[in-house]
């Protein structure tokens, strides 16, 4: 039998170290959660531009006046939004526009525009007011 | 002959360490794993923001209540001039260029991209039809199965497009043209050629 | 034993030979313990974790199948590495024929309609253990097949918006040529080249009952991880009303909106 050789213990200690954390890491591994979406993917799914997108677009038309003209062309645009959202972006979207509140002040009135975007995933409520210059 | 029998501590240290060895390689090797690496959305992603800032570009107006440049090509058709402007747009950069020739350098000519615009039908039902508006130099077609990203922008025009019927006969039909405007969808597939 | 190992200490009475055998004894012990229970213990635990990478396997594959209908992009392929079992993919027509379908009944403004979706499926089903994992309908559903319930592994997108009462189905069919399989690495090779259709958008403007009934495959039966997944809170709070086996409703809708996906898999 070989003779026992007592020197270099600090090495077999190391060892023993770094076996212990190699197990005591691959435990938290095994416990993650599971994911199978990556980050970018999530990212991906995150209609910000849509949204930005049906904002840009809706506050014009929430500055006009309450005329039967201007009526006509947010009903318009509130159905052809309707159906291409849906057909192409998979998103509920609504939006309403209010130019009969009397709120107003010395220069502006305001206009009420609500907007709801929901694709499942990322719901949207937006109220705001938008302000139109006093002739 | 006398056996040796120094060195056995040593022989069956070796041989554990080896099937350790082994043992682990087979445990790794024979699990499952997604081999599509995970870092393959992320240039997608910048594809996307790259193809959302391009249309957001074209959809701001020089002076605020001017029609911009993207409502202008749509309303009158005009194909080939948004191929051009839509691709420098897309191949904008600083960083390292690319040689085409000594005197032209581009950043970046591999994004290919097909554009189509969304109407609704004029029907007044909530039918959506569409017509193609363009593509890049090999984004008719798809050469091989690249993994592509859609972008999309409303584009709000007044009247219905003029010289429609040079891009589609059947839009010409088919879309409407209503006195209080209309939005239409412009959706645009980018991919890496 | 030559010399003394520690100094002072008297080795007279150490014999090599039982010292020998009493190692040898403790080795071959230490053996058989290990091959009777261990190794058991050992493959059980293989078999289970084989079954969970191949849940996030699974899970992975549905996330692309969502980037490729939801965000309308013709091509996506997912490469993956398959470990305890194979994968399988079943044309809709297939499905169709073991009566694994959905139906939807609803009224269309004019009267009462039923519509039926196919699925087809990509399933994973384990060589060793009992579970089948199966991407049906955008979700992944998990059963074992010595056991009776099912559980859903992640969630369809259908979603109900209240403030409209607005109630968006998704369905999404899958659609191969010819019977495929696939074990080891695979690249799962995925199409969407027919444009996704509205199949109905009734704007009721009053509430409406929308009925779902879901008809299991006899072998593969996950009623139980629909039935979860319809009558929890995922899609809204309180849930779809069970009205009979494995048929759903709900009362509170005023517009309805059915998408269906159409997804070729061309190669595995």
């Amino acid at each position: 039998m070989e003779r026992l050789d007592d020197e270099g213990q600090w090495i077999v200690l190391m060892g023993v170290v770094v076996a212990t954390g190699m197990f005591i890491l691959a435990i938290i591994i095994n416990q993650a959660p599971m994911v199978g979406q990556s980050t970018s993917e999530a990212v991906l799914e995150f209609p910000k531009n849509e949204i930005q997108d049906i904002r840009y677009h809706l506050a014009p038309l929430a500055q006009l006046d309450n005329s039967s003209e201007s009526n006509k062309t947010i009903d318009r645009a509130k159905k052809d939004m309707r159906a291409l959202s849906m057909a192409r972006n998979n998103a509920v979207m609504y939006f309403e526009t209010n130019s009969t509140t009397n709120m107003a002040d010395l220069f502006y009135r305001y206009n009420r525009l609500t907007i709801r975007y929901n694709n499942g995933v990322t719901e949207y409520y937006e109220e705001h007011l938008v302000s139109v210059r006093l002739p | 002959m006398v056996m040796n029998d120094e060195g056995q501590l040593y022989t069956i240290e070796g041989i554990t360490a080896g099937i350790i060895m082994l043992v682990t390689a087979y445990a790794v090797f024979s699990s499952g794993f997604v081999f599509t690496p995970g870092d393959a959305h992320i240039a997608d992603m910048q594809l996307q923001q790259l193809g959302y800032d391009a249309l957001l570009v074209m959809d701001t107006p020089l002076h605020a209540g001017d029609e911009s440049r993207l409502q202008e090509l749509i309303a009158s058709s005009d194909v080939t001039p948004f191929t051009t402007e839509f691709n420098s747009y897309l191949s904008k950069g600083t960083g390292a260029t690319y040689m085409i020739n000594p005197l032209t350098f581009t950043v970046d000519t591999r994004t290919q991209w097909n554009a189509t615009i969304y109407y609704r039908d004029m029907d007044d039902s909530d039918k959506i039809r569409s017509y193609s508006f363009g593509h890049s130099t090999l984004g008719d077609d798809f050469v091989t199965r690249e993994p592509a990203i859609s972008v999309t922008r409303y584009v709000y025009l007044d009247d219905k497009p003029i010289n429609l019927n040079h891009i589609s006969t059947e839009a010409y039909q088919k879309m409407d043209d209503p006195q209080e405007g209309q939005m239409v969808l412009f959706e645009v597939l980018l991919w890496r050629g | 034993m030559k010399g003394n190992w520690v100094k002072g200490m008297e080795d007279d009475g150490v014999s090599e030979a039982i010292g020998f055998i009493l190692i040898f004894t403790i080795v071959v012990l230490g053996i058989t313990i290990v091959t009777l229970y261990g190794y058991p213990l050992l493959q059980k635990s293989q078999i289970g974790s084989d079954e969970r990478i191949m849940e996030q396997n699974m899970i992975t594959l549905q996330n692309d199948l969502k980037i490729l209908t939801f965000s309308n992009v013709p091509y996506r392929d997912t490469t993956m590495g398959i470990s305890g079992g194979s994968i399988f993919v079943l044309d809709s027509a297939e499905t169709a024929e073991d009566d694994h379908y959905f139906n939807v009944s609803f009224n269309n403004g004019t009267g009462p309609e039923t519509k039926t979706f196919r699925l087809g499926a990509l399933r994973f089903i384990s060589s060793q253990g009992q579970a089948a994992i199966s991407v049906e309908n955008g979700a992944v559903v998990k059963r074992y097949q010595d056991a009776e319930g099912s559980t859903m592994v992640a969630d369809p997108r259908w979603f109900y918006d209240d403030t409209y009462d607005t109630l968006v189905l998704f369905f999404t069919e899958i659609k191969a040529d010819r019977a495929m399989s696939g074990d080891g690495v695979a690249n799962i090779q995925m199409s969407m080249l027919d444009p996704p259709k509205v199949v109905a958008d009734v704007p009721y403007g009053a509430h409406r009952t929308v009925t779902i009934e879901y008809s299991p495959d006899d072998t593969f039966d996950y009623s139980t991880a629909w039935k979860n997944y319809l009558t929890g809170p995922t899609i809204v709070d309180g849930g779809f009303t069970e009205i009979g086996n494995n048929m759903y409703q709900f009362t509170e809708v005023s517009r309805l909106v059915i998408k269906k996906y159409t997804v070729t898999i061309e190669r595995v």
